[in-house]
């Protein structure tokens, strides 16, 4: 891997001054932009994310397109598949890494925003968020793709306009879908407040779960693998069950879920650790 | 009674009365404010009639048509189309044919109806004009002001979807 670093490095200085150029122009931009995206944050927190996001995910985005194959066209013949990949990857990691400055920014406000205004609209005070650290399940909606309709849903403070929660949600995950043209890929989460919504994506249809407390990366997993479980138990039949019965199907799913997962995540991350240990 | 969920999207040129006429005929009425960064408001009105009671959900989509800077997902799965002109302004009414076309190639199976709002500003002998101007009927003149034949209109369209 060393010796694979050096060489691509080597062959970069030698071959690529130009691009490595463009590159350390990029990252020099970037980084700059960083800087100033942090220092204005504050100030800047309702409309910075909404006027400059595009902008900056297009240009940055395309330059990093753009070199990446030059450099990895011209490489290609010298080194073969495995220099190929690695730059790849490294690139993958670079554009990752910006995205997610962007997507933080993005996020953090306009989400935020929208979810204030959607939620305080609808919502009519019966949903009691915890403000323990203690992960539940509030929610889980089963909804269509498209017109943002309800198939399914579990409930444990009766929100009475679910209806209405489903349709925004949609609205709000096609919007920022489609403000991220560009990537294939789905929203997956959005927080607000002591609540995270995490979304789960299938063709017809996509699965909604509305979780307060803190949400771990391991309760998150835990969570998921119990919708992918449900999706294919009950969902992917081509006759799909009737709303009353996928309902009773997702109250027995959810219902003593946070009691189990809350003792599951302890458990899962003290494995992890005992792994570790054993291993050093 | 059996009850159904329905889409129905809500298009036509700005300040045609698209926001008025679902706020008369839903008598909830929510906050506005995400409207202008979502592009899209949601209500909701359960219309019964004689078995079925059709549950509407209602996206008032803003900006026009076929230049829209909203996500044409909004019109995506839609069960209904209403589309509402301004009686009073020819503009509005100019681009019917092309705009339905454009809706109706992504929702090929979703009944239309036609709305000429602000009924009230106009005399009864013009709307008629305008019946024959378009190549296409007018299925409601409408006035969200008044609330003349608003209840009707929804009514029409949640029909035509369980049909
Ligand atoms: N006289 C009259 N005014 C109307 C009617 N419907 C809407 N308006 C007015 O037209 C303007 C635009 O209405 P709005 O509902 O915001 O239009 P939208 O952009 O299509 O949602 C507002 O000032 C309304 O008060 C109507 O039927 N009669
Ligand atoms: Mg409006």
């Amino acid at each position: 891997m060393n010796q694979e670093d050096e060489i691509i490095k080597q062959l970069k200085s030698i071959l690529m001054e130009d691009e490595l150029k463009k590159q350390e122009e990029l990252m020099r931009q970037i980084e700059l932009l960083k800087t100033q995206l942090n220092k204005n944050q504050n100030e800047l927190r309702d409309n910075l994310a909404e006027l400059t996001q595009p902008v900056i995910s297009k240009t940055v985005q395309n330059e990093i397109r753009q070199s990446q194959d030059t450099l990895v066209d011209a490489l290609q013949p010298l080194m073969g598949k495995m220099v190929r990949k690695s730059i790849q990857d490294e690139f993958a990691k670079l554009t990752e890494r910006i995205d997610g400055e962007i997507d933080k920014t993005f996020s953090w406000n306009n989400i935020k925003q929208m979810f204030i205004s959607f939620w305080e609209g609808v919502k009519k005070g019966d949903l009691v968020l915890k403000n323990i650290n203690q992960m539940s399940v509030e929610e889980v909606y089963v909804i269509e793709q498209d017109s943002g309709l309800i198939i399914a849903t579990y409930s444990k403070g009766n929100i009475i306009d679910q209806d209405l929660i489903a349709s925004m949600l949609t609205a709000i995950k096609s919007f920022i879908e489609d403000a991220f043209k560009q990537k294939t890929g789905h929203l997956d989460s959005i927080e607000y407040d002591n609540f995270r919504i995490i979304l789960q994506n299938y063709t017809k249809y996509y699965v909604a779960i509305v979780a307060s407390g803190t949400v771990s990366a391991t309760s998150k997993d835990l969570i998921i693998e119990k919708v992918i479980d449900f999706a294919q138990r009950h969902l992917s039949q081509s006759e799909r069950p009737s709303e009353d019965r996928l309902n009773t199907y997702l109250a027995k799913y959810f219902e003593n879920f946070d009691s189990n997962i809350n003792i599951d995540a302890t458990s899962k991350q003290k494995s992890n650790f005992d792994w570790k240990f054993w291993r050093w | 009674m059996q009850q159904v969920n329905k889409k129905v999207i809500l298009i036509g040129n700005f300040g045609v009365g698209k926001t008025s006429l679902v706020r008369r005929f839903v008598h909830q009425k929510f906050s506005d404010e995400y409207l202008t960064t979502l592009g899209v408001k949601i209500d909701k009105k359960l219309v019964e009639l004689n078995e079925t009671s059709v549950n509407m959900l209602i996206w008032d989509v803003a900006g026009e048509v076929s230049q829209t800077k909203v996500p044409t997902s909004y019109y995506l799965g839609a069960h209904g189309i209403i589309y509402v002109f301004d009686s009073t302004r020819p503009s509005t009414f100019q681009n019917v044919t092309d705009d339905l076309e454009y809706v109706q190639k992504l929702l090929p199976k979703a009944p239309v109806c036609l709305v000429g709002n602000k009924k009230d500003l106009v005399p009864e002998e013009d709307l008629n004009k305008i019946g024959e101007q378009l190549q296409r009927e007018v299925d409601f003149f409408t006035s969200a002001l008044t609330g003349e034949n608003v209840e009707k209109m929804f009514h029409y369209i949640a029909l035509k979807m369980i049909e």
